[in-house]
């Protein structure tokens, strides 16, 4: 048997699914976080019961409104489920039972869970669920998805329906609709879900429409003669029939719900908006906590706690403290002793941790030969005996010590040593989404958002982006208006992905020592050129396409709840697992490749690096990263194995040059030069899984390709400015010129294109005018 | 009224909705009807979020400039209020 769940955004299907299953979808505290139908098994071998489950994404009715909701519309229609398992949220349940009533009046058996009965508990409320049950006419349950409290007995209620047939309902039928409703009715004699068809066409629901375009004339005739709906509602069904569905549900409906305590007037969720979304400090407070967020995981000065502690309080530190605070100091000539006197954020804490761990397993041999007077080599010296596995293979030939030490090991070990802080910060990512508060920073960001041609519903999907692009530029489906989306599509790799961001960790390490930069404001400067680059690429976006105005933005706030430990973990353990995998696969398999064609020339001998294939191949494209800054074909290489999976830049650089401190010391490249290769990366063409998924949802080939044109040009134009101006700081004003003359030539673009709009309009009227005449001169 | 200049924490009626139709479509379904209550809780230069029902709405000024509303004390007095209901 087959159960579809179906139920308001946000109430908790994809929990309950979670729970029933055992599988790990995606849950977030914000309402659509599920855009696809997921499938999985419940089983309860003790009962016998074997279900199907399908989780879909939330929707508010049954004439949907975003093409998620659409999904699941269709779902349900389709007749495929066996039986409809109605989630509704009992803290909501007025709004909740605006869908009910629809899916009342599909033929399909039902059972209704109330979920979040616990919340309403403490909100000093109970429901009656036998009253309901009985006024619904179908099985009302209370549970807990949650707590998986009361899941066994919804899964036998869900149970005894099976094989059972149920009359569809409506309770539209008794106002003002009624005789409407069954001439309708008459019309559809015979057909399936009937009454839910003829509710819709008295509604007006465009998809049943073109279900039943032949009889369209003979429903309009009937709706024409319902003169009571023509002067209260000035002809406007779907408001009508809205209005009946509130009407009865507020009649007859609402008073399920039992007050036992007193209410107060404001709610807790109320009070904290007064402070979170408040008119000033909003947007400010969202910024010191990701400001916040950022240090806890990169900093490697926690809380500045140097500025207390005394120079040199750490430098004698041993080996397991120092893993958390920072030992390396300077000593000037009277003395005086400089640093060594902060401490480790948790982030980097852990990443030093990792990294001693890959340093015992595969830190290089250094050994050196021992040679006689004669100049004869007779034996080595070990000089430093090298981790685990160097030792391990120390008699073993070249080639094999170098694909596993200096390939796949240093490779795969090179991006996992940044594990530890991508899920730290997307530990806190997730608690603040768990809790409700991102949904709220939509709703503050949508005015800056409008400004650049967007609304706050690009916000979600935008920080998706931050962990991976691929479900953020799904989750973009949430989006009603097609150009917002496809622009929402072109900037999500901008948002940097958790597989970039070791490139910025990597980079960000190696300046913090050449540089002295803290490494916590290199990494949070990238994210911000990333969502400047977005913010004038969507204004660009914007001026191209010529659309005024803006779109409505409308969005449900959750209330908030303290972090749920089980979906939080749920999510981060996705994540590492994720990531591991590709480390194990992808990386590892490319790594192995990398090494082979950088040790190997086109006739398949060793040979030195200088004469191997990838330096041949790469250095054909050198003289085209010269302005960018980094005209060497390791940087080159390194980028464009970035096309298979981020994560690869930096291991392919482990592979290509040891360390990315070695890679900038043998080729030389500036300060600037290692900024603009960092912006290059973050902006050009994303990986193949997210091309893949952009080339989905554009849903042309025309489309994806010159998203992958706009993708290469930003990135190089980007990178040669940051390189330029970094380098030669008066090319700015050059920069500064251009940008000038394009603003004000795409400024005189909108003018003369208004003024065509205009000019059509104006010709259109003027034919409308004439055609009307002839008519009437034909007339007469 | 329209929704953005109403009181702030004070229950008001919903008298008409003046969106374009899909718009007013979604507001249905998410609980904004003609004759229904609502308490604007705050108001960020014409951003606002609503109570409506057991929930919370953000809608922008563009939304929220298109939803007449009247005082709830005014409404019983007043024909047009009624007659929507």
């Amino acid at each position: 048997m087959k159960i579809a769940l179906a139920g308001n955004p946000n109430c908790g299907k994809t929990t309950l699914f979670n729970a029933l299953t055992g599988a790990t979808a995606h849950v977030g505290n914000w309402a659509g976080v599920t855009v696809e139908k997921l499938e999985g098994v419940y089983k309860d071998k003790k009962n016998g019961i074997e279900f199907n489950i399908v989780d879909l994404p939330g929707i508010y009715s049954l004439s949907p409104y975003t093409p998620e909701e659409i999904i699941s519309r269709n779902y349900i229609m389709s007749g495929d489920a066996d039986i409809i398992l109605n989630i509704v949220d009992a803290t909501n349940l007025e709004r909740n039972m605006y869908l009910t009533t629809q899916l009342l009046e599909t033929q399909m058996p039902m059972v209704v869970a109330l979920n979040m009965t616990d919340s309403l508990k403490s909100e000093g409320k109970t429901i009656d669920t036998d009253m309901l049950s009985q006024k619904l006419g179908v099985p009302v349950l209370s549970i807990s998805a949650l707590k998986q409290k009361g899941l066994k007995e919804l899964m036998q209620a869900v149970k005894e329906q099976e094989g059972k047939t149920r009359n569809p309902v409506t309770f539209i039928s008794r106002g003002i609709l009624a005789d409407t409703l069954n001439e309708v009715l008459l019309l559809l004699d015979g057909k399936k879900d009937k009454l839910f068809d003829a509710v819709k066409l008295v509604e007006g629901d465009k998809l049943t429409k073109e279900k039943y375009k032949d009889i369209l004339d003979k429903v309009d005739a009937i709706k024409a003669t319902n003169k009571t709906v023509k002067e209260k509602y000035n002809g406007d069904y779907e408001a009508c029939v809205a209005d009946c569905r509130y009407a009865y549900i507020n009649e007859h409906l609402s008073d399920v719900v039992v007050c036992v305590a007193p209410q107060p007037k404001l709610s807790k969720s109320d009070k904290i908006d007064k402070v979170l979304t408040h008119r000033f400090w909003g947007i400010p407070i969202f910024l010191l906590i990701i400001l916040a967020v950022f240090h806890i995981t990169f900093s490697e000065n926690f809380l500045y706690l140097s500025a207390v502690i005394p120079d040199g309080a750490f430098k004698d530190a041993n080996t397991v403290a120092s893993l958390f605070v920072d030992t390396e100091y300077e000593e000037d000539e009277d003395g005086n002793i400089k640093g060594a006197n902060s401490i480790k954020s948790p982030g980097v804490f852990l990443q030093g941790l990792v990294e001693r761990f890959a340093d015992l397993v595969n830190a290089p041999r250094v050994v050196e030969d021992v040679v006689d007077d004669n100049g004869e080599v007779t034996g080595q010296t070990v000089i430093e005996e090298g981790g685990w596995i160097p030792r391990l293979l120390k008699n073993a030939p070249e080639w094999t010590r170098g694909i596993i030490c200096d390939g796949v090991l240093s490779g795969v070990f090179g991006v996992i040593s940044f594990l530890p802080q991508i899920l730290v910060l997307f530990l806190f990512l997730t608690i603040l989404e768990d809790t409700g508060y991102m949904a709220r920073v939509a709703f503050i960001m949508d005015r800056a958002f409008r400004k650049i041609g967007l609304s706050g519903k690009s916000f979600m999907p935008l920080l998706m982006c931050f962990g991976c692009a691929v479900p953020g530029i799904m989750a973009t489906r949430t989006i009603e208006n097609d150009r917002e989306r496809r622009s929402t599509i072109l900037l999500a790799p901008f948002f940097s992905c958790g597989a970039k961001s070791p490139i910025w960790f990597a980079f960000a390490a190696v300046l913090a020592t050449t540089v002295g930069w803290n490494p916590e404001f290199t990494v949070f400067g990238v994210y911000l050129v990333g969502i400047a680059v977005a913010v004038i690429a969507a204004l660009i976006l914007k001026k191209l396409s010529g659309q005024k105005g803006v779109t409505p933005f409308i969005m449900e706030l959750p209330t908030y709840h303290a972090p749920q430990f089980k979906s939080v973990a749920v999510h981060i353990w996705q994540k590492l697992k994720h990531f591991l995998f590709r480390a194990g696969t992808v990386i590892a398999a490319s790594t192995v490749v990398i090494w082979f064609l950088l040790n190997f020339n086109f006739s398949f001998r060793m040979v030195g690096e200088d004469q191997s294939i990838l330096a041949t191949v790469g250095g054909w494209f050198e003289w085209l990263f010269v302005p960018l800054g980094f005209g060497n074909w390791k940087f080159i290489v390194a980028s464009v194995t970035g096309l298979i999976a981020k994560e690869e830049v930096i291991s392919s650089i482990e592979v290509l040059a040891g360390s990315v401190e070695a890679l900038i010391t043998e080729s030389g490249v500036g300060t600037a030069g290692i900024f603009a290769y960092m912006a290059f990366n973050l902006l050009t063409i994303p990986c193949m899984a997210t091309v893949g998924a952009a080339a989905a949802e554009f849903g042309s080939a025309k489309k994806t390709a010159l998203a992958l044109l706009f993708w290469l040009a930003t990135s190089y134009i980007v990178a040669m400015v940051i390189n330029l101006v970094g380098t030669y700081w008066w090319t700015a004003f050059i920069f500064a010129f251009v940008i000038a003359v394009l603003l004000i030539a795409a400024h005189f673009l909108e003018k003369c294109r208004h003024i065509k709009t205009l000019q059509a309009d104006a010709l259109k009227e003027m034919n409308e005018s004439e055609n009307a005449e002839s008519k009437e001169k034909d007339n007469a | 009224m329209l929704l953005l200049n109403a009181p702030v924490s004070e229950q008001v009626v919903v008298t008409k909705i003046n969106t374009d139709d899909k718009t007013k479509n979604r507001l249905q379904n998410i609980g904004v009807i003609a004759g229904g209550k609502v308490v604007l809780m705050q108001s960020n230069f014409g951003d606002v979020i609503v109570k409506v029902r057991d929930c919370r709405l953000a809608m922008n000024k563009d939304v929220a400039m298109r939803i007449e509303v009247e005082r709830e004390s005014n409404s019983n007095n007043d024909n047009k209020g009624e007659s929507v209901k």
